[in-house]
């Protein structure tokens, strides 16, 4: 047979089988309108925090129109290990957008809706009760009230469920929270950053039953909503969490690097998580960092198998896989050819506004608004800005961040392992601004 | 058709829309919480598994005999199965629920006095250790002195006086962590009903199932009790009522029948069942 024809019958099989691996190359900047002398900035951002030492490394990719234009690794992923660009991070929170598409799958399937009352798949969740202060000089100090209507799986979706995450209680003092936190401690709920020897199931059974910081509908307050999404997926698709993130969402998108639990060969490449002061005080973290209410256990990772599969927090993952998944949303559902969910869908998840007045003011500020899984900027009219209304986002613990602006068919995506994740927001912001920056078209 | 008469059709067809109701046409209001009232005879429950729990279809033994008594007596009433002793304590003192279900509740004197205690189950207890931290087991003859020094993993509510004066130290949690501690051997043994450790050991502790090991003889007995409140308006007829239901199905051979499907019959049934009188 004409060499030519195997000739081309290799590259074919080449560049079909490297899809949904990382990319050897990236695009010409200009190419897709980025700057990539001002891209440039984003090197001299990442090498100055890594000099400073505060923080070890980072990768940090920016796509445009389908492409990347941008992806550098910097630093160290580990002791004497050079950060690689297919080094694997703990996304924690960034699992809660995965969550919510898979949510999103069962309900373009029908098999849920986002107004059915949780309870009516978790009967544990029927007849919720709401704390309430009672007056001081009162016999008790607080009454447990009848939640005016049931927690909603949109309610889980949007944060505004009135279920609570215990770790904010380190900076928000009001008395109720402190209450609610206080029945969570005592029931052994655990905010899902520690991976206890229970099923996701037997934890998100006890928090039903718990009392509600605020009614539904009434508050925005970042959650365990999606740790009790994720274990609807199971009740719902009656498949193990794990399982249906694999099938459904990992390998159709070619997420070839993302996992509940690292399989054994690829655990040299998990990043280490290091603890930094932001003065130069840099020092790797191998034991749980107990603060107060949040309790981190980054050594978790390294397990091979464990039955906690929070929704909220557990998945690892790459930059590129991530990308791959942030492009799948920037489609409109779609990535090569493999349509996850429908445009109605990707349109519903990042309406700008799903939760009224209220405001996601956790990692953000005012002006910000929460979709289905992600927060959206609203306006840009506040200080926290990431480049236009209807950008969504969302960041993990450990300082990764991802950032979607539909406007610029922009991607932008940090990842690094560093703790407390508070002193990144500045480092997180500046890198939104030199993503959009380096906008030339 | 003239004029005439299609004007004629025309004015019934719309006089027929404007009178007709419109509301019987809708679909019927979507059913909202509000729109029911609760019970007033609520009955609260403290996780046991598997004698109280949500994860049975019946909601555990105790649960299933608690509503074939009330089924028998006739009494309307809901139970809720919940997670904390403050939350039922809470419900019973502060909302003035019927009543509650549950072992190691933990009430005061004072409060025990508006309270109607009626026996649902033994639970006989059993000490556990770990046999890798203790390959021979334990010196336990039934003298809790041969423990001394040793540290016992307790439920929160539970009267530790004894374990104390006898010289062991003592640390309280919810079973699943004794056991997760006991395993780790910051604990060297721990007491519940055998039913009860089964039950997390096979969740939670498949692998090592075997390296837990039950020591004879019994540690002692526990009780689980209906509680019924006297601040109830019907707390006290209600707690009579059911003192009498149970008593009934204990004699026409109901309540050994429902332990037997519950538990498989033999020594796990003579371990809970209550005596006949």
């Amino acid at each position: 047979m004409n060499p030519r024809f195997w000739l081309f019958l290799m590259l074919f099989l080449a560049q079909n089988l490297a899809l949904g691996k990382e990319p050897s190359t990236t695009v010409k900047p200009e190419s897709v309108g980025l700057s990539s002398q001002r891209l440039q900035n984003i090197d001299r951002l990442i090498d100055q925090h890594v000099q400073e030492k505060k923080i070890a490394g980072a990768v940090v990719l920016v796509a445009r129109k389908g492409k990347i234009a941008y992806f550098r690794e910097a630093g160290l992923a580990d002791t004497d290990k050079p950060m690689q660009k297919d080094t694997i991070f703990r996304v924690v929170s960034m699992t809660k957008p995965l969550t919510s598409v898979a949510i999103m799958l069962l309900y373009e399937e029908g098999k849920l809706l986002l107004s059915d009352p949780v309870s009516k798949y978790i009967p544990e969740f029927k007849d919720p009760k709401v704390l309430e202060l009672l007056p001081p000089g009162s016999a008790s100090e607080y009454k447990l009230v009848p939640a005016k209507r049931e927690i909603t799986v949109r309610d889980l979706l949007s944060h505004t469920s009135g279920l609570l995450y215990m770790f904010p209680n380190n900076y928000y003092h009001e008395r109720e929270r402190q209450l609610v936190v206080d029945f969570y401690k005592e029931a052994g709920i655990n905010d899902g950053f520690c991976r206890p020897n229970e099923t996701i199931g037997d934890m998100v059974k006890r928090l039903a039953r718990l009392p509600l910081y605020k009614h539904p509908g009434e508050v925005w307050d970042y959650s365990l909503a999606s740790d009790v999404l994720g274990y609807l997926v199971e009740v719902v698709s009656k498949m193990p969490f794990d399982q249906f993130m694999q099938k459904r969402i990992f390998d159709p998108l070619k997420m070839r690097d993302s996992h509940f639990y690292v399989p054994q060969e690829k655990l040299g490449r998990v990043a280490a998580v290091w603890k930094s002061d932001w003065q130069g005080s840099l020092t790797k973290v191998t034991e749980p960092m107990i603060d107060g209410d949040l309790a981190l256990c980054p050594s978790d990772a390294y397990a091979l198998s464990g039955k906690y599969l929070t929704g909220g927090g557990n998945v690892l993952s790459t930059a590129y896989d991530y990308y791959r998944f942030a492009q799948m949303l920037l489609n409109k559902g779609e990535l090569d050819g493999v349509r996850l969910l429908s445009r109605k869908t990707v349109e519903l998840m990042t309406a700008t506004n799903h939760i009224g007045d209220l405001d996601a003011t956790f990692l953000h500020d005012h002006g910000w608004k929460f979709g289905l899984g992600f927060a959206i900027q609203q306006d840009r009219a506040h200080d926290v800005d990431a480049g236009d209304p209807g950008v969504f986002e969302w960041a993990g613990i450990y300082s990764t961040r991802f950032s979607v602006d539909p406007k610029e068919d922009k991607i932008t995506i940090f990842m690094s392992q560093t703790s407390p994740f508070n002193l990144h927001f500045g480092l997180w912001d500046k890198l939104l601004v030199l993503s959009g920056s380096a906008i030339s078209d | 058709m003239n004029t005439n008469q299609l004007f004629k059709r025309l004015t019934v067809m719309l006089l027929v829309i404007a009178i007709y109701p419109v509301t019987a046409l809708a679909t019927g209001p979507r059913i909202k919480q509000d729109l029911f009232t609760p019970n007033a005879n609520a009955i609260y429950a403290l996780d046991l598994p598997p004698f109280i729990t949500t994860e049975l279809t019946g909601g555990g033994a105790a649960i299933e005999l608690v509503n074939t008594v009330l089924q028998a007596q006739k009494i309307n009433a809901t139970i809720n199965t919940l997670p904390l002793v403050r939350m039922l304590k809470y419900y019973v003192l502060q909302e003035k629920a019927l009543a509650l279900i549950g072992s190691h509740i933990g009430f005061s004197a004072d409060e025990q006095k508006n309270l109607i205690f009626v026996p649902l189950l033994r639970l006989k207890q059993h000490y556990y250790v770990y046999q890798p931290k203790h390959p021979d087991g334990l010196p336990w003859k039934g003298d809790l002195k041969t423990l001394a020094n040793l540290t016992y993993g307790a439920d929160p509510e539970e009267n530790i006086g004894t374990y104390q004066k006898a010289g062991l130290k003592v640390e309280t949690g919810k079973l699943l962590s004794l056991l997760e501690k006991l395993k780790s051997g910051q604990l060297d043994l721990l007491a519940n009903s055998a039913l009860a450790v089964d039950w997390f050991l096979d969740r939670n502790f498949a692998a090592d199932k075997a390296k837990f090991s039950k020591l004879e003889p019994a540690a002692g007995e526990e009780t689980l009790f209906m509680v019924f409140n006297k601040n109830h308006p019907e707390g006290a007829a209600l707690a009579k009522q059911c003192q009498d239901g149970l008593t009934a199905i204990i004699a026409n051979g109901q309540y050994k029948a429902l332990l037997e499907k519950q538990f498989g019959g033999g020594e796990a049934v003579n371990r809970h069942i209550l005596p006949l009188q």
